[in-house]
């Protein structure tokens, strides 16, 4: 089976650790991939949604963990707290919504890293910025099995 | 004895606020719409920066409306410099903020605003009954997206807009196919319009209104050198502060602002109000037929001024579309200012309203100084104003009764309080 995966990075590069997905993606982007750089807002994927069957998510994320640990996970199996974010809409509400209209993406993964700082800055902390190439790996493995159809995480 | 009503974090806006409304004695002594958002120091990053810089880092102010932060930053910067873009380029920053307006409105009208109207918690929960409006509100937000995708190379924070020009050009084809996927979306936008006019607006909030917009010159538009207020005065943009007197309030992280002493409103309802003459096409006829139900002194029609607008924005971008492609695109741009010391100030018509950017520049183009104002800190006189009309009005029904209200009135403003840093919260892993 053949399975075209989308990656979409979030994040604020001017808000310190939230960044890490936009400096995940520039880092994929030189080694030739495709990556949607959503900001803040996961509205950029609606442009790509129609012509990907799966789609990772790359994003700062909060579980409680040291600082720069990395998290690979269905978004289904993630429980999200009440976030204070764009309209209130969880990212995973954001993915029902475009499922129920657009019926895809089948399957969403989240690679989360673990903050240390999100305040107005725009380097990233020493322990994230050191995970960002773990994240790359991670990211690029994932790609290449949801690819060549083996898709559980 | 005094009791305070609080409706704690307003949903379905963008960012976050409280509304606080103390009655004592049976009557509504005051009210405060706090603005508890950090404040993010914008201004103060861009301090030392270079001038090309800066329209990347504003755009980082709102990831709804990224793109009047864009255009209204280069326009203040070669105001500075003294210098002037071509025609082609001034039609791109056009159909830059019409593809804005048509993305940020669809969402606020589609997922955020209907659910008020039609009695249910969110767009989410609309689905079963209402799939069709939602995916139409979905789509019309995606053909916005998809010119700003094709215009500043992403569809949020765009990376292509430098003072004097973009660093690309779209190609004919890539205008071609946005243009079909625009005249797609437009069943969208009419429908917006036919849903937003077949509503009640309930009239707790009326009452006196000053206006405020940029004169767009001859053709309805979100560019101007000129402010135009509901009093019949009309004001160069360079006498922003005469305009916004903004002062520092403690409950608010956003300052006030007033003009002649009194609260203002931006916005759509302002834009249609003072410019609607101005329009073209099916939103002038659609305008003609629903003016009644456009009220001045009821701020609540603003979402039906949004759609009327959507209509023209999708009609209008499909026109300067064509334009282009007529003229046939100039790729060679050369995205080059020269610089030198000085001050500018520009305003563009943001979803929301208003927007003002200042820039002190000096002779190597790094900034000295940097002033924004947006549309919501404008508003927040303003809505702050109604709240305290309507509880007046409505402490009859009963105090526990007010949050709806008062919700659906700050809600029709579409205030974005500004988003600052997304971050997923984790409760629990599988």
């Amino acid at each position: 089976m053949y399975v075209r995966p989308l990656i979409a990075c979030l994040g604020n590069p001017l808000m310190g650790d939230d960044g890490v997905g936009a400096a995940v993606a520039s880092e994929l982007a030189k080694l030739g991939y495709e990556v949607v750089v959503c900001g803040s807002d996961l509205s950029p994927v609606l442009t790509r949604v129609e012509e990907v069957d799966s789609l990772i998510i790359v994003d700062a994320m909060d579980w409680g963990a040291e600082p720069g640990s990395v998290l690979t996970a269905k978004l289904e199996d993630l429980e999200e707290g009440r976030v204070r974010t764009s309209h209130s809409l969880r990212v995973s509400d954001a993915i029902k919504l475009v499922r129920s209209v657009f019926g895809r993406p089948s399957e969403v993964y989240v690679v989360g890293i673990q903050p240390e700082r999100v305040e107005p800055s725009t380097e990233l902390s020493p322990s994230v910025r050191r995970a960002v190439n773990d994240v790359v790996a991670k990211v690029r493995e994932l790609f290449a099995r949801l690819r060549e159809g083996k898709v559980n995480a | 004895m005094a009791k305070e009503v609080v409706i704690e974090h307003v949903t379905r806006v963008e960012g976050h606020g409280n509304i606080k409304v103390l009655i004592e004695a049976g009557k509504v002594k005051e009210v405060k719409f706090e603005i508890y958002e950090g404040p993010r120091f914008i201004e103060k990053v861009l301090v030392g920066r270079m001038y090309y810089e800066v329209p990347d880092i504003v755009s980082r102010i709102c990831s709804i409306c990224p793109d009047p932060h864009q255009v209204a930053a280069v326009e203040a910067i070669e105001k500075a410099f003294g210098a002037s873009v071509d025609r082609q380029t001034k039609m791109l920053r056009e159909l830059q903020l019409l593809a804005d307006i048509i993305s940020s409105h669809a969402l606020h009208l589609y997922l955020l605003a209907l659910p008020d109207y039609l009695g249910y918690p969110d767009a989410l929960s609309m689905i079963d009954k209402y799939g069709r409006e939602v995916k139409m509100g979905l789509e019309l937000k995606r053909a916005g997206n998809a010119v700003k995708e094709v215009l500043t190379g992403r569809s949020i924070h765009g990376c292509t807009v430098k003072p004097s020009g973009y660093t690309r050009v779209p190609t004919p084809s890539e205008l071609e196919k946005l243009s079909d996927m625009l005249k797609q979306s437009m069943e969208g936008a009419i429908l917006a319009v036919k849903l937003f006019s077949s509503l009640e607006y309930p009239d707790f909030a009326r009452d006196e209104n000053v206006f405020m917009a940029v004169d767009p010159g001859e053709v309805y538009g979100f560019m101007g050198n000129y402010i135009l207020v509901s009093d019949g005065e009309r004001y160069p943009v360079e006498e922003y502060r005469k305009l916004t007197n903004e002062v520092a309030v403690p409950h608010s992280t956003a300052k006030h602002s007033s003009y002649k002493g009194k609260p203002f409103m931006v916005g759509a309802l302002a834009r249609v109000l003072l410019n609607g003459r101005k329009l073209k096409g099916r939103a002038a006829e659609m305008l003609k037929e629903l003016e009644p139900k456009l009220d001045a002194l009821n701020p609540l029609t603003n979402n039906l001024a949004q759609a009327i607008e959507t209509a023209y924005a999708v009609e209008r971008a499909i026109e300067v579309i064509d334009e282009l492609l007529d003229k046939g695109l100039k790729q060679d741009v050369e995205v080059k200012v020269k610089q030198r010391k000085g001050v500018g100030v520009s305003a563009v018509e943001a979803p929301r309203g208003v927007l003002y950017h200042c820039y002190e520049l000096d002779d190597e183009g790094r900034v000295v100084r940097a002033d924004i104002i947006t549309p919501t800190a404008q508003n927040a006189a303003n809505i702050e104003k109604y709240i305290k009309v309507s509880a007046e009005r409505l402490l009859s029904i009963g105090e526990e009764r007010l949050e709806g209200p008062l919700e659906l009135l700050v809600r029709a403003y579409d205030p974005c309080i500004s988003c600052s840093a997304h971050l997923i919260k984790v409760v629990k892993i599988r």
